[in-house]
């Protein structure tokens, strides 16, 4: 597959922000009036937005949200994350 | 509710399949300080705790536990994909193979079946999150071990992410708790517990 190199970095990259978002969300929860880890959260958690939506738009749905009814019943053909395949 | 990432929080790809690692390793999936205990105590005892925040501490990482859960399942599922029965035996994955082959099932390492015995959500937020911290070491302890027995980075490099996530977990939770002391009297914090009224 010519897209396998292109699908695993944007898989790793949605991968590796919301890890970030987790992070800061675990943080504010105890950190609620810190105003630069709020600012982080925002800005990673707006990127995380588009890079699912990119992700998404190229290789298929990463959550039921992001189903494309035009594509058929796309949720069970990419292989399930616990697949070798899915790396 | 909850919704399924088609996604793991940390990738996992096992070249080579290994009964032995795997039958270490599940202890992190139905073992007394694995991940299944813990997404099950935080999200039990969020429930009755009277501040929001340590409500969302609990919320927050008993969902991320429920992601560690899955990827410690995935370690599983792939070290015993293409396993032959030779290695099976050879390996002392023999006894779990006989009662489930390689599906996946919540046991420790010495093959005792998952209990709700594990964890306890005792309706107390000083207690409970005493207990929390204590069982993040626990498991911090258990990867430890883990590390310790295994060699191929394709095992390592979970291990190591999931051992750093006890560490982080542990923070929030000691935060947690000087957030609950903070709202009570602290010449005598056991004065009352905040989720049940004292008798007048």
């Amino acid at each position: 597959m010519s897209n396998t190199g292109e699908k695993q970095q944007l898989l790793r990259d949605v991968q590796n922000v919301a890890f970030l978002v987790k992070e800061a969300q675990l943080f504010l929860d105890t950190h609620p009036e810190d105003a630069n880890a709020l600012s982080y959260f925002d800005y990673y958690n707006k990127l995380l937005d588009t890079l699912t939506a990119e992700y998404e738009d190229k290789f298929g749905p990463l959550t039921v949200y992001g189903i494309k009814a035009n594509d058929g019943w796309s949720w069970i053909e990419q292989p399930w994350p616990w697949e070798k395949e899915a790396e | 509710m909850w919704n399924y990432d088609r996604k793991l929080q940390f990738p996992i790809n096992i070249k080579n399949p290994d009964a032995r690692a795997a039958k270490a390793i599940i202890s992190q999936y139905g073992g007394p300080d694995g991940e299944l205990a813990a997404s099950m105590r935080y999200l039990s005892q969020r429930y009755s705790v009277p501040y929001r925040d340590v409500a969302g501490v609990l919320t927050d990482i008993g969902t991320e536990e429920l992601a560690h859960m899955e990827m410690v399942s995935a370690m599983i599922f792939q070290l015993t994909q293409g396993l032959t029965p030779e290695e099976i035996k050879a390996n002392g994955f023999d006894a779990y193979f006989v009662d489930h082959t390689t599906g996946i099932y919540p046991v420790s390492a010495a093959g005792v079946p998952f209990t709700a015995a594990y964890f306890q959500s005792k309706g107390d937020v000083i207690t409970d999150l005493h207990e929390d911290m204590a069982a993040e070491q626990k498991a911090r302890t258990t990867y430890d071990n883990l590390i310790n027995l295994v060699e191929d980075p394709d095992i390592l490099e979970p291990l190591k992410f999931l051992r750093e996530r006890e560490i982080v977990h542990f923070q929030r939770f000691g935060e947690a708790l000087e957030r609950t002391k903070d709202r009570l009297n602290c010449r005598n914090f056991y004065a009352f517990n905040p989720e049940f009224p004292a008798k007048k």
